[in-house]
């Protein structure tokens, strides 16, 4: 009886502290709202812009905006990211918050962005755990009033997320692999390596890869290797192929960015050991990985823009917070991607920078569309 | 008052709930959006799953077992519920029907093994660990199940009077499982298995048998917190359950049930829950450095296990 009572008591102290705490929001505080007053010294000076014409004022400061970005845990992509994140700040003067959890589940996931609003970040920034399962969270955030943007990965459609930034991932892997494929003349032996078998982006990629594969009838996957999520994973699901197959293996390709960690141990330790080449390709830009190309241990990455989908994601929700929206029809913008290799492992991060910039512009007379 | 007090913290459940509040403490003062009603409905919703999904871990630790298996039997629970809505179209009820069936029949399989052939718990439900999740995987192919009725998500979405409706539940659920343990023979029969299997066994209980339900009842709950996860995020996902090991014994056990068996705390999962979801919830909204939050969580669930080490000392020296 007592402890019925005392669970009756626990559920009085949930109820009354639901029902009766403050909301998280003061809608008084939201940007559109905040009240500015020129100080009384300054007033006859201040400069009046009524007569301005309306396409030299589109570019607002968005220094107030209260913005932040989550990363699923520690990655070297959402490393990345965080450059863009912080080169956005830099640039406009404005505190971002890049908030990294520390498991690739949509509960880790669920827990860290609800936080994050809780705390009245007005827009939000994710890299989805689940295409499907984050839906729910962003139309939890949505009717709270925050605004959610996707970036390195789409949820299904339909969704509450306003925009995606990515790197479309069937044409990437498709590039990727015609690459590789005409590296090794068109024809050979090929080991394809695919990361966690439940990222979204994964399934896309191996539709890149399919589809390829149907053009080149004289390129044979020797074995396709799932399901890893660490470095660690990776070098021991990737070894006894070597193995099984040494001799045989003209090139190979990773498609995660763990894997291709994995894949670039063992192809140094094959290499040496056997003398046999093998060409290889692997995703993604951390440093580890560009000096393995520097030093020829791998031949080529497929860099995506990490750096460039924090920043334009900082971008847009920070507009998102001054009135803009997505124009119509807008929804997954390519980030822009490039193939690295010894040749231009040095300047292609400028190429890619070029990239963001100019679609950092083309949000404002494109992408974007100032409401009211 | 002195009474009262002693009374209290002979309790078991006393070190979770004293550390809840203390820690509702900390985070508020530190961070005051931490109290507003957003976050405490997400929190608390969050805490009420967590207790589903250590109720079936309790249902083994209570009996003297312990289910390693708990995660995948949910994962498979989870890819089931999936394959009869999406695959098989089957009506709600239906669905969570078979999937209720399925995670007593793994709890069935586990039991068997562990009571018919007294073998070691652990490690059996270690092995069927892997079993499990290999046909979640076969079965699904790594796919999450997303065609899941508009309806059945209502429950795990949904709220009333501001609370969500899976804490509603997860009362409901508490009060039955207070009565089963306190009033019916088969609960009683539950915990004196757990209590002292010897001392069970020749007073006449078919501890066997106990343990066979006992791994049912596990299985049970596993796919109950499966179904219940898919009706919050709206999507069957074959990973679910992947971090239901660490949850399920860190919520059990500090929870105040015994890991020797023979003891359980309803209110304790309450608490429990609450704290592991606040821990989670205050440390991001603290600004904790997210690299060290893994060791900052075990660190809390350290001191809790401290504090329950001492409050025993001082509950034994009182007697």
């Amino acid at each position: 009886m007592k402890k019925l009572v005392a669970l009756l008591l626990a559920l009085a102290l949930i109820f009354s502290l639901a029902a009766c705490s403050k909301p998280a929001f003061d809608e008084n505080k939201t940007p559109e709202t905040v009240e500015t007053t020129v100080p009384e010294d300054q007033a006859d000076v201040a400069p009046d812009t009524t007569d301005v014409p309306a396409e030299e004022s589109t570019e607002d400061s968005l220094s107030d905006s209260k913005i932040a970005l989550y990363g699923l845990a520690p990655h070297p992509f959402f490393d990345s990211v965080k450059k863009g994140v912080e080169r956005w700040s830099e640039e406009n003067d404005c505190e971002v918050l890049y908030q990294l959890g520390n498991a690739w589940t949509q509960d880790s996931m669920d827990t860290g962005v609800l936080a994050l609003a809780a705390m009245g970040y007005q827009g939000i920034g994710c890299y989805p755990a689940d295409a499907s399962a984050s839906n729910a969270l962003y139309t939890d955030l949505v009717n709270e009033g925050v605004a959610v943007t996707n970036y390195g990965c789409s949820t299904n459609e339909p969704t509450d997320a306003s925009i995606c930034f990515m790197t479309p991932m069937t044409e990437s892997a498709a590039d990727a692999l015609e690459w590789l494929i005409n590296e090794i003349g068109g024809k050979g032996n090929i080991i394809v390596v695919i990361e966690r078998v439940d990222d979204p982006n994964n399934i896309l990629r191996l539709e890149g890869v399919e589809t390829t594969l149907e053009k080149y009838p004289d390129v044979t996957v020797l074995q396709q290797i799932w399901g890893m999520s660490t470095e660690a994973e990776a070098i021991a699901a990737i070894e006894p192929v070597f193995s099984s197959y040494a001799g045989q293996i003209d090139g190979i390709i990773a498609l995660g960015a763990t894997a291709s960690l994995g894949m670039q141990t063992v192809i140094a330790e094959y290499q040496k050991s056997s003398g046999n080449d093998v060409v290889s390709i692997g995703i993604d830009d951390d440093e580890v990985t560009l000096k393995n190309i520097r030093d020829g241990i791998l031949d080529a990455t497929y860099a995506q823009n990490p750096v460039g989908m924090g920043y334009l994601t900082c971008q847009v929700l920070a507009m998102m917070q001054h009135g803009w929206v997505p124009a119509e029809g807008v929804y997954t913008i390519s980030s822009g991607s490039a193939i690295v290799t010894k040749e231009n492992v040095d300047t292609y991060a400028d190429e890619l920078q070029a990239v963001t910039d100019q679609i950092s512009a083309e949000l404002y007379t494109t992408y974007m569309v100032k409401e009211g | 008052m002195k009474r009262v007090a002693k009374k209290f913290i002979a309790r078991q459940d006393s070190t979770s709930i004293i550390a809840t509040v203390v820690l509702v403490l900390v985070f508020w003062a530190l961070q005051p959006e931490f109290l507003s009603a957003f976050n405490i409905f997400n929190v608390s919703r969050t805490a009420a799953l967590y207790a589903f999904v250590a109720l079936g871990q309790a249902m083994a630790i209570v009996v003297g077992d312990m289910n390693v298996a708990l995660g995948s039997m949910g994962s498979l629970s989870v890819v089931m519920l999936g394959v009869c809505m999406e695959t098989w179209s089957l009506s709600p009820i239906l669905a969570v029907a078979i999937t209720l069936l399925v995670g007593v029949l793994t709890g069935l399989f586990n039991g068997i093994i562990i009571a018919k052939f007294k073998m070691n718990p652990f490690v059996v439900t270690l092995a069927t660990s892997f079993v499990f999740t290999g046909f979640a995987n076969g079965i699904s192919k790594g796919q999450p199940y997303s065609n899941i009725s508009e309806s059945f998500t209502l429950l795990g979405k949904g709220k009333i009077f501001g609370v969500s409706n899976l804490v509603w539940l997860l009362f409901a659920v508490l009060v039955i499982v207070t009565l089963f343990f306190r009033y019916t023979k088969l609960g009683r029969s539950i915990l004196a298995t757990g209590g002292s299997e010897p001392a069970a066994r020749l007073s006449g209980i078919k501890t066997s048998k106990i343990k066979l339900i006992a791994n049912c009842l596990s299985g049970f709950f596993a796919a109950a917190a499966a179904c219940l996860w898919v009706s919050r995020v709206g999507t069957a996902q074959p990973s679910t359950g992947t971090d239901w090991m660490m949850t399920s014994m860190a919520v059990t056990v500090i929870g105040g049930t015994s890991m020797s068996g023979g003891v359980i705390s309803p209110l304790g999962f309450v608490f429990a829950g609450l704290l592991m979801a606040l821990i989670r919830n205050g440390l991001i909204m603290i600004g904790v450095n997210v690299y060290y939050e893994q060791a900052f969580l075990g660190a809390v669930i350290l001191a809790a296990l401290l504090i329950d080490y001492f409050r025993m000392r001082v509950v034994t020296r009182g007697r």
